[in-house]
């Protein structure tokens, strides 16, 4: 159940792909926002970047096309088409990916110039490109690499970039010898523990991007692609100085080449993280948001993703939605159930006492009939409601409210709120189904992967243990809790500044459990959610907080959660018209590991200088 | 693959190392010394050898403190550092200390840079140098620093040598004991992998995609570094080396069985690629080492060779076995007895710290360490 990085085979990685990712991109296509410009692909960690980019390279693109009219692959061979990849006359595009794991950074930490480090950065990056295209082209014609390079020429038009040696006109042996001679000078350059020599190997421009045209190349005197697509995945590898010299290269060249370039969103500066979503001089598309706004979509994903990869399993569980219990399992908590209920009962006459003009409402009450659970789920939201009103200033004559009042004050708020303070405080479980599980990836894979691998081999303990297979909302729970755990007690090594941001999320998820925990459930289901204020009459009310120095360290742990997928930003319409909040949501996951609602809508505004309160001074 | 480098060499041990410093060591010799500021106890062993032998020596100590950060988990043995720095201080004056950091934090992110600042380091200090004698004790340094120190020293020395300057005998030396190993744990293993600094070759290579042969030197308590490094470097052919013969008869078959899972669940390695090599004797690690990646890139001439990648989850003492074969075929000092370019790459898996069981323990099995000088260059090798 892990991610597609890892799945080797072409055929095996193609099966277990989801053409309802391709979604993301037919959309930009539908709008012209794909082919010939520079596209950014933005996400935290496992959300399916580079199994996006990997659909795109050469060996897949061909065992698709040679399959494709098999049911495994039939949607996704349409949903390529749609993007103008594939036809039935073969693959279009020569996909090329470089990722930037291959110790680029060292670049940086060389004891020469800024400026012959970026030379050697382009080098590399050129060189690569090209030996990963010459490749590419060969597997695509199906040719053998790299011994049939003679029969690929090159013929670039233009003579921009004859200063860097590369030939005009070559076969693409030539091509490959040039490139593997920079390749091999740069390494050496960078690793050697002989002196580097300043002048050495290097180019100035990032010019790839403008000599793999598709016009360029012929292989037996025919065509070669319609398309050339370079894909740099894993960009948040390349240093600070790296990224910005090559983002400013590829936008402000303006070129008409395919550039997708993906990279982890702690790769952006705290303001690029904070700006605008629609203000952006180049595509960007962030897949998280992407995925946020298409629920329906995602937990559809979700269900493939699981479907097929527990359908290749070869032990006895070959489905994994239908082994999660959806339901809670009433007469396992028969007992708790009742006694909640009876508590309940209680707590109404309780508070009820305090004035008579619940007298009706607490009569509806007793009167109430109904299967333990639901009998208890009405009596929960009859007590958050008489509780909210009792709060409520006096401003009418103690008249006993009617049973329609308290109908019309019941809703699916009130209901889910009353399911959660139910489950918290008898200890029955509230995590459990698919749903839950789809909320807890909080639009992303990997994260999903996570908790449902651990699923499936719960599943695969049962069969082995001969007992059924589907896992029990108590052990679903139990499981989910230990990997939220695992992951929080993971969090030191992964975050940069983990001190404040781990003590910031610890402020964040005790404020929201407080809020939502009151008894009159205010923001029912409940807070899991921020957003900063301006205010003029804070404790440092100088500007505002995205500017002011004095904010740079709240400014700075937002930043790192919202880049390591702790926190994610959301848009909210609210109060005053056209009013728009930013409100930092908390990864669902931390939702489930402080006992949270899962849903998303309740979030308090906070001002900036309590926020940084939370945040110690120091690492 | 005959006439190596290190084909006939010097390796003392235990009792001949006193009686050596005694020989060696004249009134004109000018020795600089090079340890690591740790906390473990066998720090100042070597040097408390050299001067209890020869304490008239002309010596300038060169201590690196190595600063995996605040949150590394070593830092719970400040006290123990602490100790180690006083009895180098009683032993020695002029002592010159210089800093490295594990880390660097550019633009918020974190990277690897020990190995490299260490390299820029003996690049420093090293040239225009008049010392007769260097010795690096590796006893408490850690594996990717002390790799990138010696690479470092052995490529300076190699191109004194070319330019026919005089060039100073040079050391290397271990207090191996293995029980003392057992205790330390690596704490939070890097995520991010990385080929140490001077050994990345062309491992990285998008035009050379040979089949890779991993070679990883094992020893106690590795499986996590073990997976880890197999999926960073996703090898044609893992052939483990256990070693043996060895002072604990049953150790590599403990290791073995220790491994086993990872060894054939995890790794896929066929029974029949396991080597063997003596545990006291890196010399012969290197020959090993070196003659079964010149067979394997034999064997696969029809595939254009292989490349080779060395990890040694091993003593120290073993782990300078792999450190000369990986110098030996990225650096040639005889291009024609290695033939064709052997690319060979070094993967350690660092860690964030350490953990050791048992600190009181640690101290006690001091005692019992035994002293490897390992001579790579000067004298014996003159020609």
């Amino acid at each position: 159940m892990r991610a597609s990085e890892r799945i080797e085979s072409d055929v095996s990685f193609l099966r277990l792909y989801s053409h309802v990712v391709l979604e993301a991109l037919i959309d930009k296509n539908q709008k012209g926002e794909l082919w010939n410009q520079v596209l950014f692909i933005r996400s935290s960690p496992g959300a399916g970047k580079t199994s996006l980019l990997r659909i795109f390279e050469p060996n897949s693109l061909n065992t698709l096309h040679t399959h494709r009219s098999s049911a495994d692959y039939r949607e996704l061979y349409g949903a390529l088409k749609k993007l103008d990849v594939i036809s039935e006359d073969g693959v279009q595009v020569v996909g090329v990916i470089l990722s930037g794991t291959r110790n680029y950074g060292m670049i940086d930490d060389l004891a020469i110039s800024d400026g012959q480090k970026r030379r050697l950065f382009y080098a590399l990056l050129n060189s690569r490109i090209v030996l990963a295209f010459l490749k590419g082209i060969c597997i695509l014609h199906k040719l053998p690499y790299p011994d049939s390079l003679e029969i690929v020429k090159f013929n670039f038009k233009g003579d921009d970039f004859q200063s860097f040696g590369i030939p005009s006109s070559c076969n693409g042996k030539d091509l490959h010898s040039w490139a593997s001679k920079i390749e091999r000078d740069v390494q050496v350059s960078m690793d050697s523990f002989r002196p580097q020599k300043e002048n050495m190997v290097g180019h100035d421009e990032f010019f790839v991007i403008d000599i793999l045209k598709p016009e360029s190349f012929t292989v037996a005197g025919k065509s070669s692609c319609t398309k050339v697509l370079i894909m740099l995945d894993d960009a948040h590898k390349f240093t600070a100085g790296q990224r910005e010299s090559l983002f400013k290269y590829v936008v402000e060249r303006r070129t008409n080449s395919n550039v997708w370039i993906s990279e982890r969103l702690e790769a952006l500066q705290p303001e690029e993280h904070f700006a605008s979503f629609n203000k952006r001089d180049y595509q960007e598309l962030n897949l998280e948001r992407f995925w946020a706004n298409r629920q329906g979509h995602f937990e559809k994903i979700l269900l493939a993703v699981a479907t097929k990869r527990a359908a290749m399993s070869t032990d006895q569980v070959n489905s994994f939605m239908e082994n999660l219990e959806a339901d809670l399992e009433e007469d396992i908590y028969d007992v708790k159930i009742k006694n909640a209920v009876e508590n309940i009962r209680g707590n109404i006459s309780k508070i009820g006492s305090y004035s008579s003009k619940f007298q009706t409402w607490i009569e509806h009450a007793k009167e109430a009939t109904g299967h333990p659970l639901e009998l208890a789920m009405l009596l929960k939201q009859i007590e958050i409601i008489i509780t909210r009103n009792v709060g409520k200033t006096q401003l009418a004559f103690d008249f006993p409210l009617n049973v329609k009042e308290l109908n019309d004050k019941m809703d699916s708020n009130t209901e889910a709120a009353a399911l959660l303070f139910l489950s918290r405080e008898n200890k029955i479980p509230y995590y459990y189904g698919f749903k839950s599980l789809s909320k807890v990836s909080t639009n992303n894979i990997e994260q999903f992967l996570a908790f449902s691998s651990e699923l499936f081999e719960g599943m695969l303990s049962n069969g082995i243990a001969g007992n059924p297979v589907m896992i029990s909302t108590e052990t679903q729970e139990k499981i989910l809790r230990k990997v939220a755990d695992e992951k929080w007690k993971e969090l030191p090594k992964l975050i940069p500044q983990s001190i404040q941001v781990i003590k910031f999320i610890t402020e964040l998820c005790d404020f929201s459990y407080k809020e939502t925990y009151k008894p009159n459930a205010p923001y029912a289901p409940g807070i899991s959610g921020i957003a900063v204020t301006e205010d003029a009459e804070g404790l440092l009310p100088e500007g505002p907080w995205l500017k002011n120095p004095i904010y740079e360290r709240l400014r700075e742990v937002l930043s790192v959660c919202l880049a390591f997928n702790l926190l994610d930003l959301k848009e909210v319409n609210q109060g005053e018209k056209g009013k728009v909040w930013k409100v930092f949501y908390l990864n669902r996951w931390l939702c489930l590991k402080f006992n949270l609602a899962l849903s998303y809508g309740g979030w308090r505004a906070k001002k900036p200088d309590e926020l940084l309160k939370w945040i110690p001074a120091h690492e | 693959m005959n006439n190596l480098r290190w084909q006939h060499s010097v390796l003392m041990r235990n009792n001949e190392v006193p009686e050596f410093w005694k020989q060696h060591f004249t009134s004109s010799s000018k020795l600089l010394f090079v340890l690591g500021k740790g906390f473990d106890p066998r720090m100042t062993l070597g040097i408390e050898n050299i001067l209890s032998e020869v304490p008239e020596v002309k010596l300038e100590c060169l201590l690196i403190e190595f600063d995996e950060g605040r949150n590394s988990p070593s830092t719970r043995y400040k006290d123990l550092v602490t100790s180690n720095n006083d009895k180098l201080t009683k032993l020695v004056n002029n002592i010159t200390h210089k800093k490295i950091s594990a880390w660097s934090k550019k633009g918020g992110k974190k990277m690897r840079v020990g190995d490299r600042q260490a390299a820029q380091l003996i690049f420093e200090i090293l040239p225009e140098h008049d010392y007769t004698d260097i010795i690096v004790d590796i006893s408490a340094l850690p594996r990717s620093i002390y790799f990138a120190i010696i690479g470092k020293m052995l490529a300076i020395i190699d191109d004194d040598i070319a330019d026919k300057k005089k060039s100073p005998n040079f050391f290397v030396m271990a207090a191996e004991n293995v029980n003392i190993d057992y205790q330390i744990v690596e704490e939070e293993l890097d995520d991010d992998l990385g080929y140490q600094h001077g050994f990345a070759s062309t491992l990285d290579s998008v035009a050379d995609d040979r089949p890779v042969i991993w070679l990883p030197l094992l020893g106690e308590r590795k499986a996590a570094q073990l997976e880890r490094a197999y999926q960073f470097i996703s090898p044609s052919e893992v052939c483990p080396i256990l070693p043996f013969p060895s002072k604990d008869p049953r150790r590599s078959d403990n290791i073995f069985i220790e491994h086993q899972e990872t060894l054939f669940d995890v790794l896929k390695t066929e029974a029949q690629n396991i080597m063997y090599v003596p545990e006291q004797n890196p010399f012969e690690v290197y020959k090993k080492l070196i003659s079964t990646i010149d067979n394997y890139h034999n064997s696969l001439s029809v595939l254009k060779g292989s490349k080779a990648v060395l990890s040694t989850f091993c003593s120290k003492l073993l782990s300078i076995g792999a450190l000369l074969a990986a110098y030996e075929l990225t650096y040639p000092h005889n291009p024609v007895a290695v033939g064709d370019r052997l690319d060979v790459g070094v993967l350690h898996v660092d860690s964030q710290g350490y953990n050791i069981d048992d600190p009181a323990a640690l101290q006690a099995m001091r005692d019992k360490s035994e002293l490897f000088v390992i001579w790579l260059t000067g004298t014996p090798y003159d020609d």
